[in-house]
């Protein structure tokens, strides 16, 4: 008997015992888009401690602040993180950066790439022009200035940045980790590829016959991703593309939650710790009536 | 429709939009509301050859509606090509002629701050951090600047924190540093006026005021001297056909259509 090829669904507790305390996490999506936040709950439930999270260049929004506003992440690689026209910055990686309760390694997201481009490819460093005389240059001292050897012009050397897990939300799987974005793949396939671990929830998992009908669907092959959970409306309240729009209410009740510490725990209390999985969390948010507004189709 | 009645973002999504060339090629960023608008517009007047990437996402001439967020499904819809993200800076950035700039503080040399304001280990503000300026800065384009906010606090003489490179410190100190010669901000649109700069110095120069704006107010809410023309022409207001394909086919929901002008 030959053996069977082996599926990669798992269930979230399997998935989130990838990360430790302490690990490197990387997060897919945009801005209010495609962010794991079914998986992020957990992460925050379980407090698992010390995390050290990098957005995805550029934009994090609520994913990064969920995980810095509950105290599960300690330190940030940050080149944005914002909700657009609901808040231009996020407000507890503000506070927390403000009253410097977390450490915060600057960059932008042409640096954070090219960490990524330098751990793929493992060379020691990637090189880019960007950033010549930004402060930027001067408050984050992983990114070297150098003389370029051929014509000695002044060049910025960005080391590695290899997470140690990333985490990621796309629209379909089938049962062996080859992943479909409906919509937009954002930096997605390049936080994979950079990271040692891959998680991915997905709204649906698909037969394998879907996937090899139209190979030309695959947005990140089965040989990048390690685990895959399936977990409808796992990036609530943030949209999912292609499937339904962002809360926009709900974004906005968090953002307000956070302006009061006493609010914003009541808000992790009652969403969060509150909850004990993404069933339960959708109907503390609303749920058919709620799912059924913002589906798109 | 009234047409003396509308709003600052609408005004300066028209006066972007009248200086953006055809057949020009340049991105926008995330959050970029104005821009976007400016865009369409051109592409449905002036300049049906132009090409505007909005980097969240990385969509091409994207023809729908106007939303809130650039990373809208929806405002992504009826574009020409979507790349991943980080393919952009293979295939989109080494083509464009423009990008739209912005800040939580600009200096008299375009310089943008994106990042922090007060001493930067212990801010008084934290802004959102530094998104592409630095990247974008070291590109030999045109940058268009505008800010929502024209304030003695948003326009100062030094920045807490230099994210975007303008200008740098004037005359040739940008080359100096290692970015190629040939790019820099060429315009900055506010609430209440149009700048741009003098070509020696490098120095923000007052174009023109926004209708009943004073030379007099702009100078009062700028926290550096400008460089004042002995004429100062008041900004072309709105005509009635760039409003009506503003509101009719570009923005129908009004997303630029909160804030009334003051």
């Amino acid at each position: 008997m030959y053996p069977k090829r082996k599926e990669k669904v798992v269930s979230i507790d399997d998935a989130v015992a990838l990360i430790k305390p302490g690990s490197l996490v990387a997060i897919g999506g945009f801005m209010i888009h495609n962010h794991p936040m079914a998986l992020i709950r957990e992460i925050v439930r379980r407090k698992i401690r010390n995390l050290k999270i990098i957005p995805t260049p550029p934009g994090g929004g609520i994913d990064a602040d969920l995980l810095i506003g509950s105290g599960v992440a300690t330190t940030i690689y940050s080149s944005y993180a914002g909700a657009e026209w609901l808040a231009p910055v996020m407000p507890n990686y503000q506070r927390k950066i403000q009253s410097c309760e977390i450490e915060n390694l600057e960059f932008d997201e042409n640096t954070i790439i090219c960490g990524y481009r330098a751990s793929i490819q493992k060379l020691p460093c990637e090189i880019t022009r960007g950033g010549l005389g930004s402060d930027m240059l001067e408050v984050n001292p992983l990114l070297k200035v150098f003389k370029d050897p051929i014509t000695q012009s002044p060049l910025v050397a960005v080391p590695p940045i290899e997470p140690d897990v990333a985490i990621i939300h796309a629209q379909r799987s089938d049962p062996y980790g080859n992943i479909q974005h409906a919509g937009s793949v954002f930096m997605d396939a390049l936080i994979a590829s950079a990271a040692k671990k891959v998680v991915v929830s997905v709204e649906e998992v698909i037969p394998h016959e879907f996937i090899t009908r139209d190979p030309f669907k695959t947005t990140m092959p089965c040989t990048l991703v390690d685990a895959v959970v399936r977990i409808p409306y796992g990036a609530h309240p943030c949209s999912s593309h292609a499937y339904y729009i962002h809360d926009e209410d709900h974004i906005r009740q968090y953002i307000k939650n956070c302006n009061v510490l006493e609010d914003y725990k009541v808000y992790l209390d009652r969403y969060v710790y509150g909850t004990k999985d993404n069933e339960e969390y959708l109907e503390s948010v609303g749920g058919v009536r709620k799912i059924f507004e913002l589906k798109l189709h | 429709m009234s047409f003396d009645d509308y709003t600052s973002q609408e005004l300066m999504a028209i006066v972007l939009s009248r200086e953006l060339v055809d057949g020009e090629v340049g991105e926008m960023g995330a959050y970029s509301e104005i821009p976007m608008a400016a865009c369409k517009l051109a592409r449905l007047t002036h300049a049906p050859n132009l090409c505007w990437w909005c980097s969240a996402s990385s969509y091409l001439n994207s023809t729908g509606p106007l939303y809130h967020s650039s990373t809208d499904y929806r405002n992504i819809a009826g574009a020409e090509a979507v790349l991943h993200m980080n393919e952009a800076f293979f295939y989109a950035i080494p083509h464009y002629d423009f990008f739209f700039w912005g800040g939580i503080q600009m200096d008299p040399y375009g310089n943008s701050n994106l990042t922090a304001i007060g001493d930067y280990k212990n801010p008084k503000f934290r802004g959102p951090g530094c998104a592409a300026l630095p990247t974008v800065s070291a590109l030999p384009i045109k940058l268009y600047g505008y800010m929502n906010s024209h304030t003695t606090k948003t326009f100062v003489e030094k920045l807490d924190f230099i994210t975007g490179v303008g200008h740098y410190l004037g005359g040739d100190s940008k080359s100096k540093v290692g970015i190629p010669e040939g790019g820099g901000p060429v315009l900055v649109v506010t609430p209440l006026a149009v700048m741009d700069f003098d070509e020696e110095t490098k120095r923000m120069r007052l174009k023109s005021c926004h209708p009943g704006i004073t030379v007099r107010d702009v100078q009062d809410n700028t926290g550096f001297k400008l460089i004042l023309p002995e004429e100062v022409p008041e900004t072309l207001p709105p005509i009635e056909q760039e409003l009506a394909i503003l509101r009719e086919q570009v923005d129908p929901f009004g997303v630029l259509g909160k804030a009334k002008r003051r």
